[in-house]
């Protein structure tokens, strides 16, 4: 096991400086970085200073070493609107997106996995046509328009929900961001539970354990969800990923203060650093959490454990 | 009986890809024919006009079937128009990545060694950065317009393609066939394109089709957020983007473009999963 982590370990530490190499590359598209480094209205003395500073004078690889050192302290530069560290200001908004995404992903999977096994156990029942039709819409429909529908109905006309802000942390704030961040995700997890409990229902130690007399319930449970569940693991990197860059459009309808919505705002105050030091954080944190389902892997799937790690 | 017409008859049988296909030909052909099909001109305002409810006939006598906007314009026209854009956009982004993960993929799969893992890895990069993130911040350097646009949203889409084909080419490089054109001195080139290209193709259409939702939505997306479709063009995404300054006062802003994206995925992804089952059904996990 120790020998697959390792593994999976040196993998993440190449795609994080695969992803400082694109986030470097990325500045240079134009030509000039220094132009996107600093405000419209920065002289040209200063922008040559800021260029020795980069080291843009200096061979390309020396100036990725040198993008590399400063990006390893988490100094991406200073926003050109606030003048602030950029790492600072999206360090600050981090805690109100990550309360955001957990909160999506704990009620997605809670409503999809009852949802999959019911309808896997009642196959072609109403329920299951039901279940599935209804994630087939929630896989269908923009998460942004479903957000401006929830504000229109539940927040404008019925006023049950705040429609904007953050409300000081408070819960009521997050349901509406998180119900329309997490459809997608709840759709994909109770198609994919439904599917690989299908498939896991009629293997063999599941008839076995029916012929020994197990009881219904602890079969469903313990025999067949456990198995059913690595393939909802697997997904689970993707769709946090997903439900980051969902989090951009998901943080703008509801402004809701996390590092999707300054992201956003960074875009309009054409503050690149800023949109610098959130792709490289982000992105690291994207890797760092699936890393963590690597390790939640090996819990799940003795067969790691044996075969992978050899 | 020909393997074609077996193939058209299991397609001719497949419900979900008969309801979906009649959708999809009205959506296409309301944007290949807008200019035919939209009551007015999606940009004419009239201010005396703005937020009108449907079904509204202005002074002139002109039906506005879903109303006006902020600046009195025809919705029905820009939703129209907007169904034109969308599917352009979505066409010319798949096309773009189809081809270049395909290609990438076939390298990858039948090369293998060290060309397989760069391709690999650069995948997986790619796949740390959230879509919507790195598309913002490649529009942000380089400019929004339509062209920056198709081809930042087609050069995020190439991983699904590259990883499909790259498995498939992996298995069908040992299979006799194969080895036998090589046998007889096939070049490479010939071997690839000949035997087994073809052979990825109907995994490759399935996943095209799929892949044309996800662009659609991505394209309404960032101009939603102001960074794809400028006004006043008229895209599904920025009317709905607009429409959040009138919730309150004009929900058929809001309701009718939306509803327009939904209807099409909702008929994308019906013939996606329809087709998948006719033609490629290991196909679940891409």
């Amino acid at each position: 096991m120790t020998s697959y982590l390792t593994k999976r370990l040196i993998h993440s530490v190449i795609i994080i400086i695969g992803i400082s190499l694109a986030v470097f590359m990325l500045a240079r598209l134009t030509g000039d970085p220094v132009s996107l480094m600093v405000g419209f209205d920065t002289s040209k003395e200063d922008r040559e200073i800021l260029r020795k500073e980069m080291g843009l004078d200096r061979p390309l690889f020396v100036q990725y070493a040198l993008f590399l050192k400063e990006a390893m302290r988490g100094n991406f530069g200073k926003s050109i609107r606030y003048e602030e560290p950029a790492t600072r200001l999206v360090i600050e908004r981090i805690p109100a997106t990550i309360r955001l995404l957990v909160l999506t992903m704990i009620w997605a999977l809670m409503m999809a996995i009852p949802v999959g096994i019911v309808s896997a156990l009642k196959r072609n029942s109403v329920f299951d046509l039901l279940g599935m039709g209804v994630t087939f819409l929630g896989q269908s429909i923009p998460s942004f328009w479903l957000g401006i529908m929830m504000i229109m109905v539940v927040g404008v006309h019925f006023r049950l929900l705040p429609i904007s802000g953050y409300g000081g942390g408070s819960l009521s704030n997050v349901i509406m961001p998180s119900i329309t961040l997490g459809a997608f995700a709840m759709a994909s997890f109770a198609r994919i539970t439904r599917s690989s409990m299908l498939e896991v229902l009629d293997m063999d130690y599941i008839q076995t354990a029916r012929a020994k007399g197990v009881m219904e319930l602890h079969v469903v449970i313990k025999h067949a969800l456990r198995n059913a569940l690595i393939p909802i693991v697997t997904i689970l990197g993707l769709h946090v990923a997903h439900a980051i860059g969902g989090a951009v459009i998901t943080e703008q309808i509801f402004a809701y203060p996390g590092v999707g919505w300054l992201a956003v705002q960074s875009i309009y105050n054409r503050d690149f650093p800023v949109i610098q030091a959130i792709v490289m954080l982000v992105s690291v944190g994207v890797v760092a959490v699936n890393f963590l389902i690597d390790i939640l892997y090996t819990l799940i799937d003795p067969r790691i454990r044996y075969d992978k790690g050899k | 009986m020909t393997r074609a017409s077996n193939l058209l008859r299991k397609i001719r049988g497949n419900k979900m890809i008969l309801i979906s296909s009649v959708i999809l030909a009205v959506t296409f052909f309301c944007g290949a024919f807008a200019g035919f099909l939209a009551p007015c001109s999606p940009y004419d305002q009239a201010l005396e006009n703005k937020l009108k409810p449907p079904f509204f006939t202005d002074p002139k006598g002109r039906a506005h079937v879903l109303g006006t906007d902020q600046l009195g314009r025809d919705v029905l026209s820009r939703v129209i128009y907007g169904i034109r854009v969308s599917l352009l956009i979505g066409i010319m982004a798949v096309a773009i990545s189809a081809v270049f993960g395909v290609i990438l993929g076939l390298i990858a799969g039948y090369y293998g060694g060290l060309l397989d893992d760069v391709i690999m890895r650069i995948a997986d990069v790619q796949l740390s950065i959230p879509l919507i993130l790195l598309a913002i911040s490649v529009i942000i350097v380089l400019g929004s317009s339509i062209h920056v646009l198709i081809v930042v949203i087609g050069l995020t889409q190439w991983i699904s393609y590259a990883r499909m084909v790259r498995g498939q080419a992996l298995s069908l490089r040992e299979k006799d066939f194969v080895t036998s054109a090589y046998a007889v001195g096939a070049s490479d080139l010939r071997v690839l394109t000949r035997y087994i290209l073809p052979n990825t193709l109907s995994s490759v259409t399935v996943l095209v089709t799929l892949n044309m939702a996800t662009v659609i939505v991505l394209e309404a997306g960032l101009s939603f957020l102001g960074l794809g479709i400028q006004p006043p063009e008229p895209s599904l995404g920025t009317m709905l983007s607009e429409s959040t300054s009138y919730l309150s006062s004009a929900w058929w802003l809001s309701t009718f473009p939306g509803l327009t994206i939904m209807v099409i995925i909702l008929a994308i992804n019906l013939f996606g999963d329809g087709l998948r089952d006719v033609l490629d059904p290991r196909l679940e996990n891409y």
